[in-house]
């Protein structure tokens, strides 16, 4: 199959043949899985449609395309220049199948542009990832494909590939302009013949940006089918086998776009495909940045089984200012289980859910990496994959139930914000800051920060427009104008109702809002220097209510829970334990005792219990669980005739001995003033313990006299 | 930790989801960096320091807090106590008024809430206290649980079948290591019981096997079944009064409660061995003999 650097006559007609393009390409896709089974599971996947479209999303969750329509932007991402907010052609209604809504002509794929190389056989190789080296549905998707015809596949490249591009030939060097080099930190691809993953060869990538701009990996020098195409030669791009020089496949898992979900799952030491690189998309449009983005399926046929989702980072800074720390939060649906296992790289770990969408933080190992070339991560059961894009800015706010700061795609009026920006923006973002009627930004050093990287806390934007001349990448520094009342912090003891002594900070987020007006159970509300109103009595129990602008919003102060009870946590040897309170069923107290067996003597005659060692435990504890309050423990070695004995230990003051013994058994009574009788006192009572001495008299002399009555 | 304490003591009792909320917003500023969950860790020291239950121990799932207990030492001569349990503001304020023969002191420390602890001149001073604060004493806290927990080697185990296939990584406890070895001798018979972790992609295994059948069990509860007194995973320093366990070897969940309780502290490590501190003799006795060892 020859190619030419004539236009291809669909891109004339791209729009009326997109779709039936894509499905073309879904029925190769699924013969080729057929083709792949029938031959018994080599060692390269089946391809599948269903991994592609979220390597280069933005964090607003705009950008979605899959399969033709994403070759589309592919190629026209590296030709033209970046797209522009609000371009139809960037934010795809979502339809897997389906063509861009509308084609912006600035981005058509078939426009040459000034970075594209001239060289005629870069041009050639060029228009091999577009649209035009599809064939065409009327002629070859309609028929029975053989197994034996070479059919293309899409394969990617990871960005980590991309420092290792040279120039295509030594004496044309290029350095690649600043909208392709951005573009080729993208997933690239390429066309690779079927036979090829079907022997288990192909593995080689060939970048799509190394096509465009002229580069190509370092790697590739040794294949002698891409020498050939690039020295001119006739033999097609997509007919090339290629076998890494040292035998491995140093991106094989990435090289693979199409994971099928059930292949995932059964492979599930796999690394994910690495993130691709962020291109600003934020439109100007009012809406709510800070609410969960959109989840995108990745395709039809895989809409049910495989999720794309967002991945964000939170920053929160050291103590005293001096170094932060990255960690990675993943979104989560609401019909996701509470724990998840997550694979990143070669790490994997289980994550639970902390709130309706975002699981818990995972600290990052590599923060500039994280930063600068994003991540991704995948996790079998349910079917997902975690794209944070890289990028040259990070912006963060605050979020109500994640400690520091989230990543978000816009800085938020009414609170503080922070950044992570690149040394090249570092002034840049300091300039729109400013121009945002943000104070001006502290700077964060220490440990955490990664190298070529700064981070600033404290901008405070006032103005919800972008400054003269603001760059699209800077855009995610101008606020929108939203007015929220938000509640955050403090402790939540209920839906809109908070602890007496924690109540929420109430803020005003998306809107510069003047002292009065805000009213806090109609009072008028001042605001501190951190964006947080109070009034006169705003903390105190009771229902509160928040209005502003004709907002409303109500909270709750109350005290919380004062009474717990008991209940049998664990149960074992007649006894349970809560926490640590040992009891018996009863729930009775249980005295427990090493000292060998006591007496537990209460203020009643026939109050007495003795803690001996259950008969069956290897332990020499003895438990007692009185039925009464216990006054005196008497160790059973408490006799007057043992020397060294202990004496009686008094367990609480103040309890005079009672006369009455009613109800008590004879024999309970006798023993008790027997025991009592018996026990020695101690000799430091006179000296140290007056009180103890005369009550033990006193129970004595009680004793005494029972027993000379009961005789 | 101090944060969430309090605001369990609020609520109660709750989800588990809600206090890995609670965790994240809370104490979340240390994400997650080995293969611990910070939340799991919140829940298993508070757990371990008697402030609250979890999982099947909560009554259900979720977690629940338990009562404010002052888990006491011995009645004899100077007594000392930790507050346990529910811990609302209104109680540390009411602790902290000036009481005559008692001296309470606040203690930070890791990975917990700060250590309450309350030292009265004698039994009767501290018993007075809690009568006035209106809370539990529960004297001999250590001994009081350990009371209630089973010999070791007496926890009744469910048999289970051994498990087979691919996807598992297999490990045995080795006695000798006291640590787990990749398991390519599991299939070996042995006449001794041998413990296994099955690892897979869904969880974690532990079953015991011995004379060809296997049961699952604790990891903790298995490692001192197979264990004998050879082995030695238990020392105690009678001057310092601390037990050292071998890190490998955790106690069980309530004896190891038993042993935190003892000072109020959570474990420190030191020479791979998790050190308990202010265990008494008798205590450490008889922690030795519910996981059948003996003291060196």
């Amino acid at each position: 199959m020859k190619r030419t650097n004539a236009q291809p006559p669909f891109y004339r007609t791209a729009e009326a043949k997109m779709a039936a393009w894509a499905g073309a390409v879904r029925k190769w896709l699924i013969l080729l899985r057929q083709l792949r089974q029938l031959l018994g599971g080599r060692s390269a996947p089946p391809a599948e449609a269903s991994t592609q479209s979220s390597e280069a999303e933005s964090d607003i969750g705009q950008f979605h395309a899959a399969d033709t329509s994403e070759v589309y932007e592919r190629n026209g991402d590296q030709q033209a220049e970046e797209p522009q907010p609000g371009t139809a052609a960037w934010s795809s209604s979502g339809g897997d199948n389906t063509a861009p809504e509308s084609f912006d002509s600035a981005a058509q794929p078939d426009e040459p542009t000034s970075e594209v190389p001239q060289h005629a056989d870069e041009s050639k190789i060029e228009r091999l990832s577009g649209p035009a080296y599809l064939p065409s549905p009327d002629t070859e998707s309609e028929k029975p494909r053989e197994p034996s015809l070479p059919n293309r596949v899409l394969v990617s490249l990871p960005p980590a590939a991309m420092p290792e591009m040279m120039p295509l030939t030594s004496d044309q060097p290029q350095e690649p302009s600043a909208p392709v080099a951005a573009a080729s930190h993208e997933i690239a691809r390429t066309i690779l013949p079927v036979p090829a993953l079907q022997n288990g060869s192909a593995k080689a990538e060939i970048a799509e940006p190394a096509i465009a701009t002229g580069v190509r990996p370092a790697a590739l020098d040794s294949a002698p089918a891409f020498a050939q195409a690039a020295a001119g030669s006739a033999l097609e791009v997509e007919e090339l086998e290629r076998t890494w020089p040292n035998g491995s496949e140093p991106f094989a898992d990435s090289a693979l776009p199409f994971i099928d979900a059930e292949q995932a799952i059964a492979r599930p030491s796999e690394t994910p495909r690495p993130a691709g690189r962020y291109r600003p998309r934020l439109g100007r449009s009012a809406r709510n940045d800070n609410a969960a983005p959109p989840e995108r399926a990745e395709g039809p046929a895989e809409e049910a089984s495989l999720l794309s989702l967002d991945a964000e980072i939170q920053l929160t800074f050291s103590p005293g200012g001096w170094g932060i720390s990255l960690a990675v939060l993943f979104r989560r649906r609401a019909e996701m289980p509470e724990e998840i296992r997550v694979r990143t790289g070669a790490e994997s770990y289980e994550l639970a859910a902390i709130a309706d969408d975002l699981f818990e933080p995972v600290a990052a190992s590599e923060p500039g990496v994280l930063l600068s070339s994003g991540l991704a991560a995948e996790s079998a059961s349910p079917a997902a994959r975690w794209v944070r894009t890289g990028r040259d800015l990070h912006v963060f706010t605050a979020r109500a139930g994640v400690a520091g700061f989230v990543s978000v795609p816009r800085v938020l009026m009414g609170q503080e914000n922070a950044l992570l920006c690149t040394h090249r923006l570092a002034a840049s973002v300091i300039g729109v800051s400013a121009g945002v009627g943000s104070p001006e930004p502290t700077e964060v050093e220490g440990p955490g920060v990664p190298e070529g990287w700064r981070c600033f806390r404290g901008i405070l934007p006032t103005v919800p427009a972008p400054p003269a001349g603001c760059d699209d990448l800077l855009i995610s520094l101008v606020p929108l104008p939203q007015a929220v009342i938000e509640f955050a912090g403090g402790l939540p003891i209920d839906r809109s109702a908070w602890l007496s002594g924690y109540p929420p900070s109430i803020k005003v987020l998306g809107d510069l809002a003047s002292p009065g007006d805000l009213t806090i159970n109609g009072q008028a509300a001042s605001c501190s220097e951190t964006g947080e109103w109070t009034a006169p009595g705003w903390d105190s129990e009771g229902r509160h209510t928040v209005a502003y602008k004709g907002l409303t919003r109500s909270y709750e102060i109350g005290p919380g829970l004062n009474l717990w009870d008991a209940w049998p946590a664990y149960a074992g040897n007649g006894l349970a334990v809560c926490g640590a309170l040992a009891t018996d069923i009863a729930r009775r107290l249980a005295f427990a005792s090493a000292d060998g067996p006591l007496f537990l003597i209460g203020q009643s005659p026939g109050e007495i219990v003795q803690a001996s060692p259950a008969p069956e435990t290897p332990t020499s504890i003895g438990v007692a669980t009185p039925d009464f309050e216990p006054v005196w423990a008497v160790p059973v070695q408490a006799s007057r005739t043992r020397r060294g004995a202990r004496s009686p230990e008094l367990l609480r003051g103040g309890a005079h001995v009672r006369s009455a013994f009613s109800g008590k058994s004879k024999a309970s009574v006798r023993r008790w003033c027997q025991v009592v009788r018996e026990a020695r006192q101690s000799a430091d009572w006179e000296q140290h313990q007056p009180e103890t001495a005369e009550l033990w008299a006193q129970y004595r002399n009680a004793a005494r006299a029972i027993w000379r009555k009961s005789r | 930790m101090n944060r969430l304490l309090t605001w369990m003591s609020a609520k109660g009792a709750g989800s588990l989801a809600g206090f890995r909320a609670q965790c994240a917003e809370i104490d979340g500023a240390v994400a997650r960096r080995g293969s611990w969950a910070p939340h799991r860790l919140a829940a298993w020291n508070l757990a371990k320091l008697g402030h609250a239950e979890f999982a099947e121990a909560a009554n259900g799932s979720g977690w629940r807090v338990a009562p404010p207990t002052l888990a006491a030492s011995d009645i004899h001569g100077t007594v000392r106590a930790v507050l346990c349990g529910a811990r609302p503001d209104g109680l540390i304020n009411a602790l902290s008024h000036r009481r005559d023969h008692i001296e309470v002191s606040v203690a930070a420390q890791d990975s917990g809430p700060d250590l309450i602890g309350i030292e009265a001149r004698n039994a009767k001073s501290l018993s007075a206290m809690a009568k006035d604060l209106n809370l539990p004493l529960q004297w001999n806290a250590s001994l009081a649980i350990l009371a209630a927990c089973s010999q070791v080697s007496r926890i009744p185990l469910e048999e289970h079948a051994l498990l087979v296939g691919g996807g598992w990584t297999i490990s045995r406890f080795s006695k000798s290591h006291l640590r787990w070895v990749d398991a390519a001798a599991a299939a070996v018979p042995s006449g001794r019981p041998q413990l296994f972790r099955f690892r897979g992609d869904y969880g974690t295994v532990h079953l015991l096997r011995a004379e060809g059948r296997a049961w699952a069990c604790d990891p903790a509860v298995g490692k001192y079944r197979v264990l004998t007194r050879r082995q030695r995973p238990i020392h105690y320093y009678a001057t310092t009064r601390e037990l050292a366990v071998a890190a490998s070897c955790r106690p069980p969940a309530l004896v190891e409660r038993a042993l935190v309780v003892a000072s109020g502290r959570l474990p420190s490590i030191r020479d791979n061995s998790l050190i308990y501190t202010r265990v008494e003799l008798t205590t450490a006795q008889a922690a030795a003999a519910i996981l059948g060892q003996r003291l060196y």
